[in-house]
């Protein structure tokens, strides 16, 4: 970590709004390479449209979402020709949904749906695709035996881990998520936040992660933004933002965890 | 010329043939685009060769001689019924044999015999659209032509071979045109997919209910697409044809009788008859190839 | 040789209760603390004083309303009351250790590991990082069959005990302890005090809650009490 360096993207004046209701709201906020930054906020907030804005899925109405692109630094992805676009998503991003199976191929095994990124950009040798699906299967704690199964035969909790693998074949450096634990039981959440945790460490990704979770925030990220309205009330430090919330909205949040044991 | 009364020549109204040739030669300009056109009602229903009849009738000349065929036969329900009705409405010269026509319209099968310049030879195509198989969205295989994004069609690829050790695709094989745009080459077998690379033919490809027209001019690239350690490879048979001798023409089987008896005959009728009139015979007869 | 690593100034704290009619809790009031590199300062007081919520402000883990907390990372002062998160965070990585009562447990990771983390991130060969976590363990009499287990269902002497380690694991310049043995045994308070000890002989600065009176005046080179105040002043 070093002061000095670029942010990985930097997002300034953020609006977006449907109709006359507002979504996002002069949203500002920096991410730094490696970092995992949360945004909570409750059904409605705008975070998810926020996510769409900075992943480029949804135009802003107004407003700037630049991104270090290898070789050209930064640059604001809304101004980029649909193709260069397209080329980040598939190559230097990852898309995590809520929900695994719209982010998976059903009709095609569970190898196939991992080696689809390499393939879109220009992988051409099936053994060498084929043992690179594999590694990603062991790397996300599933059978590398199962290769060839559809993902319809693997749980919930597998499917979001072979989404995941999905992504991180290009090795991207950022990943957005939207919710990746909420389809998920309880016993499998646990699993797969820690396995985001050390994939994060180790492969110094950073994330946006949308939750309406505390602990996965608290779990997971570095950094928090929380959102009400459409609009950033607060945002810091995670553990500063759980344990010295300044904000009433924020302060009515963290009071209303269940905590238990 | 003779045309049946009350017709224009070659069926459609002269209006129509022109916004056919129009997007024809936008086809031709552009290798494997995909371009729609206002597909017109024909006297038979869709899936029966429509987009063929329709491309036929707008490039169909008084001095031009046609022959139709279905999966490489002449005297098919569906190749007698075309043939048939554009003598009609055209008055043209029909012929079975590959090297006499001008027009060749195919269902499911290019000729054995190699194509000259000059020829013309087009596809019935039930759906053009390769890419619909895994992205069902056809806004987003629009997107994906216009990018040049053609990696899903390996997922197919990659998917085939998980599946069945091999590519497992036998007929409706991706291509891509002049290293350019992913090109359905309509039902054919793989096997011919090799005759479609460089063929001093013009190939016309017409999609009547899906409203499409594309094109191969003559002497243009169609690579199909493949793995580097698993190449592209035609489909090869242990037998040869029970009527010509032939082994290097596609072979369709044919049951004999209801005991297991088969055997195996060129599907291109006009090859194989070429073959028997200039003196080939198989080298075992039909019935040691069915023991 | 004397060392400032820490200078804290007129510092404020208090928290404002929104959801309970606003209600504003002074917390610290004008609290100026000075720290040098190789001493151990003990913050001494009744409970609800302010103990903790200093040391959470000078680790960034609370905000201040007014005051500065500097501290010296690489020959440079960064005031963690105006320090931007990535700037507390850097803080944390490799110049301020703290530990807390109570071990945040995280499912499925385990005891060894949750004290390699610190060390691997500091760039220790992993060689030596698992021999320093080993003899901690050791040291604070840890049985090493409970070595490969997340300590989740661990007993709270012994979470609190991991907790140590992972602390003490790596030497950073400035150490927050709170309360770090009062679930502790006689056998690992000694094991505890030792490695204050050997930390403060490193070069440092520890500042250091201790509700035992035993512990503290064998540890501590310096006493400040924060009376009902909040205000902080030499004993």
């Amino acid at each position: 970590m070093n002061a000095g360096e670029q942010p990985l993207l930097r997002v300034a004046g953020l609006n977006r709004s449907y109709g006359s209701r507002v979504a996002c709201a002069d949203i500002a906020f920096e991410l730094y390479p490696g970092e995992i930054l949360a945004v909570v906020g409750e059904s409605g907030s705008g975070k998810t449209t926020l996510l769409n804005c900075i992943a480029g899925r949804l135009r802003p109405d107004r407003g700037s979402v630049e991104y270090d692109i290898r070789d050209s630094g930064l640059r604001d992805i809304w101004q980029l020709a649909e193709a260069e676009r397209r080329m980040l998503a598939r190559t230097d991003w990852g898309y995590v949904q809520q929900n695994p199976r719209d982010g998976l191929r059903a009709a095609v095994s569970a190898g196939a749906n991992i080696g689809e990124r390499l393939m879109l950009v220009g992988a051409r040798h099936y053994g060498a695709i084929r043992e690179q699906s594999a590694g990603w299967m062991a790397r996300v704690e599933l059978d590398a035996e199962r290769i060839d199964e559809l993902p319809t035969a693997f749980s919930g909790g597998m499917q979001q881990r072979l989404n995941i693998a999905r992504n991180l074949v290009t090795h991207p450096r950022l990943v957005f998520m939207d919710e990746p634990t909420a389809s998920l039981d309880v016993s499998v959440q646990a699993r797969l936040l820690d396995l985001l945790r050390n994939l994060s460490a180790e492969l110094q990704v950073a994330a946006v992660i949308v939750t309406h979770d505390l602990a996965v925030a608290r779990l997971l990220a570095q950094r928090m933004l929380v959102m009400r309205g459409g609009v950033v009330v607060e945002d810091g430090l995670t553990d500063q933002v759980l344990d010295d919330p300044q904000h009433p909205y924020t302060q009515l949040l963290v009071t209303s965890v269940l905590r238990a044991a | 010329m003779t045309t049946a009364a009350g017709y224009n020549f070659g069926y459609l109204d002269e209006q129509t043939k022109r916004m056919i040739r129009r997007a024809l030669l936008k086809a031709v300009a552009i290798p494997g685009y995909q371009v729609p056109f206002g597909s017109r009602e024909m006297p038979l229903p869709y899936g029966w060769g429509t987009g063929g009849i329709q491309v036929t009738a707008a490039v169909i000349g008084a001095e031009d001689v046609l022959k139709v065929i279905d999966q490489g036969s002449d005297d098919t329900t569906n190749a007698v019924n075309i043939r048939r009705f554009f003598a009609r409405v055209t008055g043209v010269r029909t012929t079975e044999r590959t090297t006499e026509a001008t027009l060749i319209q195919t269902r499911h099968r290019i000729p054995e015999t190699p194509l000259k310049d000059g020829q013309i030879l087009i596809y019935q195509v039930p759906i053009p659209e390769m890419l619909r198989w895994l992205e069902p969205r056809e806004a987003e295989t629009r997107t994906m032509h216009a990018l040049a994004e053609y990696g899903l069609m390996h997922v197919r690829l990659y998917e085939d071979i998980a599946q069945h050790g091999h590519i497992a695709a036998t007929y409706d094989y991706p291509v891509v045109v002049n290293e350019r745009y992913l090109m359905r080459p309509s039902p054919i077998p793989k096997f011919d997919n090799p005759k479609m690379h460089r063929s001093p033919a013009l190939q016309l490809f017409g999609a009547g209910r899906e409203k499409r027209i594309y094109a191969v001019p003559p002497y243009t690239a169609v690579r199909s697409l493949d793995f580097e350690d698993h190449p592209f490879e035609v489909q090869r048979w242990d037998a040869c044809c029970a009527l010509c001798g032939s082994r290097d023409s596609f072979l369709d089987e044919v049951i004999t009788d209801d005991r297991g008896g088969r055997m195996f005959t060129c599907s291109d009728s006009d090859y194989c008859r070429n073959r028997r009139e200039a003196g080939h015979a198989p080298a075992v007869t039909a019935s040691e190839v069915s023991a | 040789m004397t060392e400032n690593i820490i200078k804290i100034n007129g510092l404020y704290k208090s928290f404002t209760l929104h959801n309970q009619g606003g209600v504003r809790l002074p917390i610290l009031h004008d609290v100026s603390l000075n720290a040098e590199r190789g001493e151990c300062v003990a913050i001494n007081g009744p409970s609800g004083t302010g103990k903790s919520t200093l040391l959470r402000c000078i680790y960034g883990n609370y905000r201040t309303a007014r005051g500065s907390i500097r501290v010296k990372r690489d020959q440079q002062w960064i005031d963690v009351a105006a320090a931007t998160p990535r700037q507390i965070l850097q803080l944390r990585a490799d110049t301020i250790g703290y530990v807390s009562q109570f071990l945040r447990v995280i499912p499925r990771v385990p005891a060894f590991d949750i004290i390699l983390a610190p060390m691997l991130a500091a760039g220790i060969a992993v060689a030596a990082a698992r021999a320093r976590a080993a003899e901690l363990l050791e040291r604070l009499h840890i049985p090493s069959r409970l070595w490969t287990l997340p300590p989740a269902t661990f007993s709270g002497g012994e979470q609190q005990r991991i907790n140590i380690a992972h602390g003490f694991s790596v030497t950073r310049p400035v150490l927050l302890l709170d309360e770090p043995t009062s679930a502790l045994d006689s056998e690992n308070r000694m094991a505890v005090m030792q490695l204050i000890r050997e930390a403060r002989e490193r070069g440092v600065a520890v500042l250091g809650i201790f509700h035992d009176a035993e512990v503290r005046d064998a540890v501590a080179t310096r006493i400040l009490g924060i009376d009902l105040q909040g205000q902080l002043r030499e004993q």
